[in-house]
């Protein structure tokens, strides 16, 4: 009977599954159809053709909705009562870290799940230091960024029912403890719920400015017993920049159905940077000042784009795919142009984590390996399975 | 405890549901991870994808978490890994032209334990629509009633019996001819 060997068959190769990758709330490791250059165009055809023109190259759009708020009554900062738990766990063997290969010395862990303490961890050991609790009431912390000093951080946590996503900022001490947390009333955004995918919140050197993305018309639906959620041309984002000190707000609507995450704010705060994940697929600039939206040319195809981060010269590096490989490329914010280009060892996964600017080189995690690139000097290392790639620093 | 029993005495706790259902659901996710990568492989192949089908889901659902409790969470969350397969075996369809879709567990070039005649027959289904695989899959591994199925597959359990007919029918046809 063909059923006995089909149920025989079923049962065989689900338990080829043997072990499974940890689930967590984000997606720092970048997963995406590895195609080849040359093939690209064809293949991205019909989808750019529905992309809306701004995401030409070069071609600049102004959104039409760009509006400002104020919450002046409110304080700017609300201390909040704070006694950071010990450990959790008894310390676990060392682990090596991305953030130390980054010179960070701590590191935040455990934001995006909701509903549980961040961890502050030794980017060293991977060892944790403390656990900064959730603010009573709140859903937990759901997004977290850096304001590059490593002592300062910024955390998110969500009102499901009211749609209303709160700021808060965390100091810590030199030795990692935290010092103090604080909400930012003025910063509480009322206008939807967080968007989708890895880096929703950004923050400059200093923490002047937050980025956030919000989207509205995101719905898991209930139907007859089934279940979908919406198709994302229905779906609304906001880009929201918020200085946390005044309450000033500004809100970029990006077009139906543009969904985009990994935000990453030049240092100085005069450019941010974003990946458009869905119509297109591409690095794409704000200009706060203007809300004008770029694309950027990086010479390849879009979807062979993977990730980018802005260092403190206002240039951004790039990790790009193409028919020969993985490649670094510098691109220039100011005059546009493309102004170094590493190639990279050819790689046989699509997961990588990075690229991050530390001092003059790019650190990128491709698989199992790492590459630092200094000029045009790259410089691999090994890092098997023992490394820790997850956490803000 | 078999993947149906447990996501039944997860959906059980009605009381618990309530209070916060969204993240009950994430927890069952949780509890049930590996129960839905198995469920994921036998619908797309290989493990890498099914591990990122639920972990694409799972993260979704963190993100879209609203107050509205699903009526059953098995259904919910086999529906969702389901509905994210399809999605990817569709967009497999299209890219197929372009991209190395990565080798199923059951092909000649994986070595994995899988005896050749159940080889066969697992090759065969994957030759089958991705609706006929599906329900397949649901009633012979997952051992789910008509009802169960049509409430996993959103269709009506009319349509789930003349799918499993046709499907058991063109599996025959093809095992015959690998």
């Amino acid at each position: 009977m063909i059923t006995e060997l089909l149920r025989e068959a079923l049962s065989d190769a689900a338990a080829t599954v043997e072990h499974v990758r940890p689930l967590t709330g984000r997606v720092r490791r970048r997963r995406r159809w590895v195609i080849p250059a040359a093939v690209t165009a064809t293949a991205v055809t019909a989808a750019m053709a529905l992309t809306v023109v701004s995401t030409r190259p070069g071609d600049v759009t102004r959104p039409g909705d760009v509006t400002r708020t104020n919450e002046g009554a409110l304080p700017s900062e609300v201390p909040l009562p704070m006694k950071a738990r010990p450990p959790a766990h008894a310390p676990t063997a060392a682990r090596w870290t991305l953030a130390a290969y980054t010179d960070a010395k701590y590191v935040l862990v455990g934001a995006g799940t909701g509903g549980e303490p961040v961890a502050v961890n030794d980017a060293a050991t991977g060892k944790q230091i403390a656990q900064v609790p959730v603010p009573p009431g709140s859903t937990g912390y759901w997004d977290t960024a850096g304001a590059g000093d490593n002592r300062t951080f910024f955390l998110t946590s969500v009102d499901y029912k009211r749609a209303i996503v709160s700021f808060y900022r965390l100091r810590l001490n030199a030795d990692g403890h935290p010092q103090q947390l604080s909400e930012l009333p003025r910063a509480t955004l009322h206008d939807g719920l967080q968007g989708e995918g890895p880096q929703l919140l950004a923050a400059t050197n200093g923490g002047t400015k937050l980025a956030y993305v919000t989207e509205t018309g995101a719905e898991l639906t209930i139907t007859h017993g089934g279940s979908s959620m919406t198709d994302d041309a229905e779906i609304r984002e906001r880009i929201h920049i918020i200085d946390p000190r005044t309450g000033d707000q500004q809100a970029i609507s990006l077009p139906q159905g543009t969904v985009i995450d990994e935000l990453v704010w030049a240092p100085d705060g005069r450019a941010l940077a974003f990946t458009e994940e869905t119509p297109g697929n591409g690095l794409r600039t704000l200009d706060p000042a203007t809300g004008a939206i770029r694309h950027v040319d990086l010479g390849g195809d879009d979807g062979a784009f993977r990730a980018a981060d802005i260092g403190s010269d206002g240039d951004i590096v790039a990790l790009t795919y193409r028919a020969d490989g993985n490649h670094l490329v510098w691109y220039s914010l100011a005059t546009s142009k493309i102004t170094r280009d590493v190639p990279l060892e050819h790689s046989h996964t699509d997961q990588a984590v990075g690229p991050t600017i530390v001092g003059d080189a790019a650190v990128v995690v491709i698989g199992n390996t790492m590459y630092r690139v200094t000029g045009t000097s790259v410089r691999t290392r090994h890092v098997g399975h023992d490394i820790d790639l997850e956490g803000t620093w | 405890m078999t993947f149906d029993q447990g996501l039944a005495s997860c959906g059980a706790d009605r009381r618990q549901e309530a209070a916060d259902p969204a993240s009950h659901l994430t927890e069952l996710f949780r509890v049930h991870h590996m129960s839905l990568v198995r469920l994921a492989l036998l619908m797309l192949g290989d493990q890498t994808s099914a591990e990122d089908v639920v972990q694409d889901v799972y993260a979704r659902l963190q993100r879209r978490r609203r107050s509205r409790p699903p009526a059953d969470l098995a259904a919910y969350a086999r529906a969702a890994v389901l509905n994210a397969c399809r999605s990817l075996l569709r967009r497999r369809a299209l890219m197929r032209r372009f991209v190395e879709v990565p080798q199923p567990v059951w092909s000649a070039e994986n070595d994995v334990l899988i005896a050749e005649d159940r080889r066969r027959v697992l090759r065969a289904l994957t030759r089958l629509p991705p609706r006929q695989r599906e329900a397949i899959i649901l009633r012979y591994y997952l051992n789910l009633s008509q009802a169960e199925i049509a409430t996993s597959m959103g269709i009506s359990p009319g349509t789930v019996k003349s799918t499993l007919s046709r499907g058991l029918t063109a599996l025959r046809v093809q095992y015959e001819e690998e």
